[in-house]
């Protein structure tokens, strides 16, 4: 089942998405044997972020809402406490983060390179950030992935949004260099909670249709390693993917239901 | 004294049976769950994650007591999850994660527990594994809201039951009268309970532990949706809590 992603070479397809899997190492001892191809961090940022008061996520039809708003150690302890461990995983573990500047994006890209760091996951997409999301910005989009491709030696992936011009951004990040793509962060999504409004990210098998039909058309329009990120539940779903295009399979909010998914896919493939 | 740690442990996720499920008091029900090794690693405090058909977060509920080969869990009914679970009928298969998070510490020489509402739950399982014995406050708005406890009242603890719609007063009125000769108080309930319990404890120099309730989603500190408030920024209630010490948290954010 071993495959070769956008430069990585994968012992299955399967990927813990970021965010629904810790930095990759929290579990080491608890599920040891779990047989992913490999999974994503937690985003993370140049300094630490506290991210947002609580409650941060809820449960809608077919879906939930979050709004962590991007907590994380920031990259000078996820160097000295995180790294560490995820070294030992029998996967790898690609580092998603994301930066204010070009000159963050750029600080993350090579201090993680120089600590051997196999691939970064850009964080293009995240509707739980205040002011615009990058993603909706084409041109800067393609400006950060030119840029990075310039001083990086290890694979680069773009975390895109299926519901902001996906067609056309991927387009664009295909000639500005990108080895690979993962369809769909969350879509911006609001909620009711004991009288007073949220505005988070919907995920799960509520946007799955709009993630797939996604897949198949990036597929048609441009020739690059795609992943599935949307409501994956259960193999169906992974043979829907496949179908319209999509050579991995990110989970992400089906860990929340039954964090052992990965040994159900991988003993039932 | 320290938190009875469960973080990062293995913990288990399996099938179980639901045996038995009744009415406790007034929306509140009594569910037994067939089980000898969640049950045998669970610590007072700790908590369970149960997945409830047709939804996608796990629901997370401590323990209300154990015995050998069974686990039981209180729970009101408030939204529509915890009305699918109540409508469950003995034998069907409940999917379970646990035990979770950090159980409450177990050395106290001269306990009180106090409880406000559903509260309850992880102190009466508390209040069973204590040695020393006690003092057990209990609070509740109203009269039928009151569920039976389930250790020997003559040989254990002193229960002081309060209900606000008969009393006129509730658990915090009268938590300052019992203080003396306790070495530590173990709190739960809702919210407002315990910022006015972590006052009244700070302000008499107790030692108080509370278990403090958030919205999850994983359970195990993956996903950073149950953060609460410390002083040392946010932290997880999954796997740094549930169970907190109140000089842990920051209680102007609560
Ligand atoms: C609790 C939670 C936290 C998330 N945090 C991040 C994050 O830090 N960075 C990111 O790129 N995506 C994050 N995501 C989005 C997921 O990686 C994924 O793109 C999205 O949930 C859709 O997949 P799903 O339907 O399988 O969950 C998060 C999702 C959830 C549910
Ligand atoms: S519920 Fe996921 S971190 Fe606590």
């Amino acid at each position: 089942m071993s495959i070769n992603f956008a430069g990585l070479t994968l012992n299955n397809p399967y990927l813990a998405a970021s965010g629904c899997f810790g930095y990759g190492g929290e579990l080491e001892n608890i599920f040891q044997n779990q047989k992913w191809g490999g999974c994503v961090s937690k985003t993370i940022t140049v300094e630490k972020r506290d991210g947002n008061p609580p409650p941060r996520i809820f449960e809608t039809e077919g879906g939930i809402i979050n709004r962590i708003g991007l907590q994380n150690c920031g990259l000078t302890n996820f160097l000295s406490k995180e790294l560490p461990r995820i070294k030992n995983l029998p996967y790898p573990v690609i580092v998603s983060i994301f930066g204010n500047t070009i000159d963050e994006w750029k600080t993350l890209l090579t201090t993680l390179e120089e600590n051997n760091v196999p691939a970064v996951e850009l964080n293009l997409s995240c509707p739980n950030l205040k002011g615009e999301v990058v993603v909706r910005n084409i041109d800067l989009c393609t400006n950060i992935v030119r840029e990075l491709k310039k001083i990086s030696g290890i694979p680069v992936i773009a975390k895109i949004n299926a519901i902001y011009s996906p067609v056309e951004l991927s387009c664009g990040l295909k000639e500005a260099g990108i080895d690979g793509i993962v369809c769909s962060n969350t879509f911006p999504a609001g909620v009711y909670h004991n009288g007073k409004f949220y505005e988070g990210g919907l995920s799960g098998p509520a946007i799955k249709p709009v993630v797939l039909k996604t897949i198949f058309k990036i597929k048609e329009n441009v020739d690059i390693d795609l992943a599935a990120c949307g409501g994956i539940w259960n193999s169906s779903d992974i043979e829907d993917y496949r179908s319209a295009g999509a050579r991995a399979f990110v989970l992400g909010s089906v860990l929340l239901t039954n964090p052992d998914t990965i040994s159900d896919f991988t003993t039932a493939f | 004294m320290e938190k009875l740690s469960g973080k990062m442990k293995k913990f288990i996720h399996k099938e179980t049976i639901l045996t038995d499920i009744k009415k406790a008091a007034l929306n509140i029900f009594l569910l037994t769950l067939e089980d000898n090794q969640i049950s045998e690693a669970i610590n007072p405090g700790q908590f369970l994650q149960l997945k409830i058909k047709g939804k996608i977060l796990r629901r997370p509920f401590s323990i209300f007591s154990r015995s050998n080969n069974t686990i039981k869990i209180l729970f009101r009914v408030c939204g529509e999850g915890t009305k699918i679970l109540s409508e469950m009928k003995p034998q069907s298969k409940l999917d379970i994660i646990g035990p979770l998070g950090n159980g409450f510490p177990l050395d106290s020489k001269s306990p009180l527990f106090i409880a406000g509402g559903l509260g309850v739950a992880p102190l009466n399982f508390l209040a069973n594994e204590i040695k020393n014995s006690g003092k057990f406050i209990y609070g509740t708005k109203h009269e039928n809201e009151f569920v039976a406890l389930s250790f020997p009242e003559t040989t254990k603890h002193k229960i002081i039951k309060i209900s606000e719609e008969k009393d006129k007063k509730n658990v915090c009125d009268i938590l300052p009268e019992h203080l003396e000769n306790t070495d530590t108080v173990y709190a739960s309930g809702p919210r407002k309970m315990l910022k006015k319990v972590a006052d009244i404890c700070t302000k008499n120099k107790t030692t108080c532990f509370i278990t403090w309730e958030e919205r999850m989603g994983c359970g195990f500190g993956l996903c950073q949706s149950c953060a609460v408030k410390t002083r040392a920024g946010y932290k997880m209630t999954c796997a740094d809590g549930p169970v907190f010490n109140i000089n842990e948290l920051d209680w102007h954010e609560h």
